[in-house]
């Protein structure tokens, strides 16, 4: 029963996979609609991830490896809408990668304990995964920049940031909130708290670029492209700190 | 600094975890010495955060001057955008000082969690743990043994008997403290538990009670902070 569960989020790595063949061989629509469709079908993994140990349990849906995939599908598609522009879809290989790395993972669920089943945690990890889905984007458009120069991309890129910012530093406030009821804190000297941080100041540092007047938007494109790249190794490393908790429903 | 010290505590995690309750200049004095190796980044990370502190001050100080001789000249929205930057700046320090008092400044005790045992957080009245309720998981899911809450009730020693709950997230308010149930899991990599004996041994509760004056004036300025960037880009979404 569970690895059937398990085998929903396999159909929807495939459709994915489609959607980036689909836009890399010019067909646009199909590409639309097997990404729409696949996000669907992660939907309904995160929903069934939620009732997968036989009582509804939330947080089973905010694990952020399974999460940032399907708020990475959801971001595209929203872009797609506002913008009207096909070429988002390019940006599918980032949420082939996400994907790909959630196959891989162990898929059970960390044992629950008193402090973490609150509506706080939910939106810290929902806000949290729209933010690095944000910045991973920003990094693939700022790589599209460096590499063909077309202004439009490092305007997507800036604003992706921009509107990931503002999403990062909520998901911090909320997050610390919620470290503060649990736990008796709000910060704590542990590598995901350092990290956090971390990538907050990688990114005020960036949104203060502008006042440098010789920092050309090539530079910033390399930095943001850094910096994303930065936010992915960090998240790696907290999704393999995890990798070893024993899990329920793998 | 940031980076340095995510590698040190993520390779000493146990001797990092020590300080998120104790006081960070006592925990220096003690660690400076013999571990300097350990927590030169602390030091280095503090005095980093004063300069930046002091930078910011000043060029906000010199930001909102330029403004008020300029003030003619811009155009109100711009005018209403440049006081937003600035005042989130100010509050940037703000929590940059809150995190300098919670590191520096609270105060913690934490007691173990035993049946008609008493507490005495700071100088107050002693306050004992009438009732403990654990609730678990039902048996028919996969959480069997995992502990779905646990209550306390505690009674005020004194004429009036006083009655507090309090729960994991639902932290209580008594006399200057802060009461908490926190829990500290047994690391064991070695022998990791089984998550189906996730039971009220292998994971200890513990009653923390902290006077934290830096937390208010944390989440006052965060709030300030995010409600002020938001106006700021809406302000620039607007505009173009």
């Amino acid at each position: 029963m569970i690895h059937s569960i398990h085998s929903v989020l396999f159909a929807s790595a495939i459709l994915y996979i489609i959607s980036f063949a689909a836009i890399v061989t010019g067909k646009e629509q199909l590409s639309l609609v097997t990404l729409i469709i696949g996000l669907i079908t992660h939907s309904v993994y995160l929903l069934l991830r939620i009732f997968m140990s036989g009582y509804p349990y939330l947080q089973g849906a905010f694990d952020s490896v399974f999460l940032t995939p399907w708020t990475i599908a959801v971001i595209l598609i929203l872009l797609y809408y506002r913008y009207n522009n096909y070429t988002i879809f390019y940006a599918t290989v980032i949420l082939i990668i996400a994907v790909l790395l959630s196959l891989l993972y162990p898929k059970g669920i960390i044992p629950p304990s008193p402090n973490k089943s609150t509506y706080l945690a939910y939106i810290f990890f929902m806000l949290e995964s729209l933010a690095i889905s944000l910045f991973y984007i920003s990094g693939f458009y700022s790589a599209l920049y460096l590499l063909q120069t077309d202004s439009d991309y490092f305007n997507f890129s800036y604003k992706c940031i921009i509107y990931g910012f503002l999403l990062y530093s909520a998901a911090q406030f909320v997050g610390a909130l919620w470290c503060y009821a649990g736990w008796g804190i709000y910060f704590k000297w542990s590598p995901r708290h350092l990290h956090s941080a971390l990538i907050w100041v990688l990114y005020i540092n960036f949104l203060h670029l502008k006042y440098i007047p010789d920092f050309t938007n090539r530079k910033k494109s390399v930095y943001a492209l850094a910096c994303s790249l930065i936010t992915f190794i960090f998240y790696i490393s907290s999704y393999l700190h995890e990798y070893n908790i024993p899990r329920i429903g793998n | 600094m940031l980076f340095s010290g995510s590698l040190y505590t993520n390779e000493y995690f146990k001797f990092f975890s020590d300080l998120d309750y104790s006081n960070i200049f006592h925990w220096l004095m003690n660690n400076m010495v013999d571990k300097f190796f350990l927590v030169w980044w602390i030091i280095g990370l503090f005095i980093t955060v004063t300069f930046i502190m002091i930078n910011t001050f000043f060029c906000t100080v010199k930001k909102l001057y330029t403004l008020c001789t300029k003030r003619g000249l811009i155009s109100t929205k711009q005018l209403i955008g440049k006081y937003c930057i600035s005042i989130i700046h100010i509050f940037t320090i703000t929590i940059l000082m809150a995190h300098g008092i919670s590191h520096g400044f609270s105060k913690t005790y934490t007691f173990p969690i035993e049946e008609g045992k008493s507490i005495k957080p700071g100088n107050n009245q002693n306050l004992y743990i009438e009732k403990i309720l654990i609730t678990y998981y039902p048996k028919r899911s996969l959480f069997i043994n995992c502990i779905k809450d646990i209550k306390l009730t505690m009674v005020e020693c004194g004429d009036v008997k006083k009655r507090i709950t309090i729960s994991p997230l639902n932290p209580v308010l008594y006399k200057d403290y802060t009461l908490f149930v926190i829990q500290n899991k047994k690391k064991n990599k070695q022998n990791a538990p089984s998550p189906m004996t996730n039971n009220f041994n292998e994971v200890k509760f513990y009653l923390l009670a902290r006077k934290d004056s830096g937390y208010t004036l944390w989440v006052l300025s965060f709030t300030v902070i995010i409600v002020l960037m938001s106006l700021y880009y809406w302000l620039i979404y607007k505009e173009n």
